[in-house]
């Protein structure tokens, strides 16, 4: 340390400057060199949108998340896939009354019904789509079948209370984990509010 | 890829645009640029939308200066520092979008999340594309990623990129 009044010798006049010298890199390096000037990548094949992933559970959001993945369909000639996954632990388990095998004959058969009737619209506004049900754990299910997909399309509902921060949603655990490209659309009646 | 002259958004909503009308908005990507490999992934991406269509590409890179260093006199560093990013994003872009895709250059500063909200805002963008890092499932409870907060707030769709995702 340099005091006030003192003429500095030669050493600290030294270690002076050298500070100096060291808060002034530091400084372009909180500004701008803490950035490395990136390298060119490797070229790849361009993208191309030829297979898409929409995951429903019937709910109005997903449905528009549907209907959203087949306009992109119909505008790249993708195919569309419509994925329903008959929750293994649903949330009306805990209020049913009865065997478990008739709760998910239910399922299934409503899932059915729900996913005939999404596919026959959709084919009427000539959309290439197929439609898959699978039992499981959705969030699983879903992040499992991304990988054979260019693109996943999934509706996610505006932020909710803080306490969101350390749940595991469905839809949060497939954006955090999708296997592939992922488009996340939000409901078209929301006010811009970002 | 079909050629299309209807914007993303046009298309998710499924509103028609006349071909031909000349106050149609032009379509907009956003691109958010930290030049990490996700980064150039996420732009990647943006260029196989854009192809085909009437659509600008817009790079932008978010300067994050620390708190505390605001109130010194930085202003040289800073325009030096803006100057470098433009030249690093007007670099990418010339040579990842080429010619064929038209790219807008913003640099800005500030928290990236605000900052991209902002602009996607103003702009009325149609579509953000965007790469993620890996990161930790412990950091990640206390510090959300950029990507997670912007699929939540965006005023548009956004198109969220692991670094990891190949192009096929």
């Amino acid at each position: 340390m340099i005091a006030r009044n003192e003429q500095p010798n030669l050493a600290d006049s030294f270690q002076h400057r050298s500070l100096r010298a060291r808060l002034s890199v530091r400084m372009d390096d909180l500004l701008s060199a803490n950035i490395a000037k990136p390298a060119p990548m490797e070229k790849k094949q361009d993208w191309r949108i030829r297979n898409i992933l929409a995951p429903t559970d019937f709910s109005p959001s997903s449905v528009e998340a549907v209907m959203q993945a087949a306009a992109l369909a119909r505008r790249y000639g993708a195919l569309l896939t419509i994925l329903h996954v008959i929750d293994i632990n649903p949330p009306s388990a805990r209020t049913h009354v009865g065997p478990a095998d008739e709760l998910m004959r239910q399922q299934l058969a409503t899932g059915r019904a729900e996913l005939n009737r999404l596919s026959e619209s959709l084919a009427q506004q000539q959309t290439r789509t197929q439609a898959r049900i699978i039992e499981g754990i959705p969030a699983e299910v879903i992040i499992e079948n991304s990988s054979r997909f260019d693109l996943l399309v999934i509706n996610e509902e505006r932020p909710g209370s803080a306490w969101s921060l350390f749940s595991e949603h469905t839809v949060q655990r497939v954006i955090e984990e999708a296997a592939c490209p992922l488009l996340v659309v939000h409901p078209r009646t929301e006010p811009e509010n970002a | 890829m079909q050629k299309s002259n209807c914007t993303f958004a046009a298309v998710l909503t499924e509103t028609p645009i006349p071909k031909e009308s000349p106050a149609s908005k032009q379509e907009e990507i956003l691109v958010p640029v930290d030049f990490s490999e996700s980064s150039v992934t996420a732009l990647r991406h943006a260029r196989a939308l854009a192809e085909g269509g009437r659509t600008q590409v817009i790079l932008l890179n978010v300067v994050e200066v620390p708190g505390p260093f605001r109130t010194l006199d930085v202003a040289g560093q800073q325009r030096a520092c803006y100057t470098q990013r433009a030249e690093w994003l007007q670099e990418l872009a010339d040579r990842e979008l080429g010619s064929q895709v038209a790219a807008r250059i913003e640099v800005r500063e500030g928290r990236p999340s605000v900052e991209i909200l902002r602009l996607a805002s103003q702009r009325r963008v149609d579509l953000i594309v965007v790469g993620r890092h890996e990161r930790h499932r412990p950091r990640r409870w206390l510090r959300a990623h950029t990507a997670t907060q912007l699929s939540k707030k965006a005023p548009c769709p956004v198109l969220l990129l692991q670094a990891a995702h190949h192009l096929n």
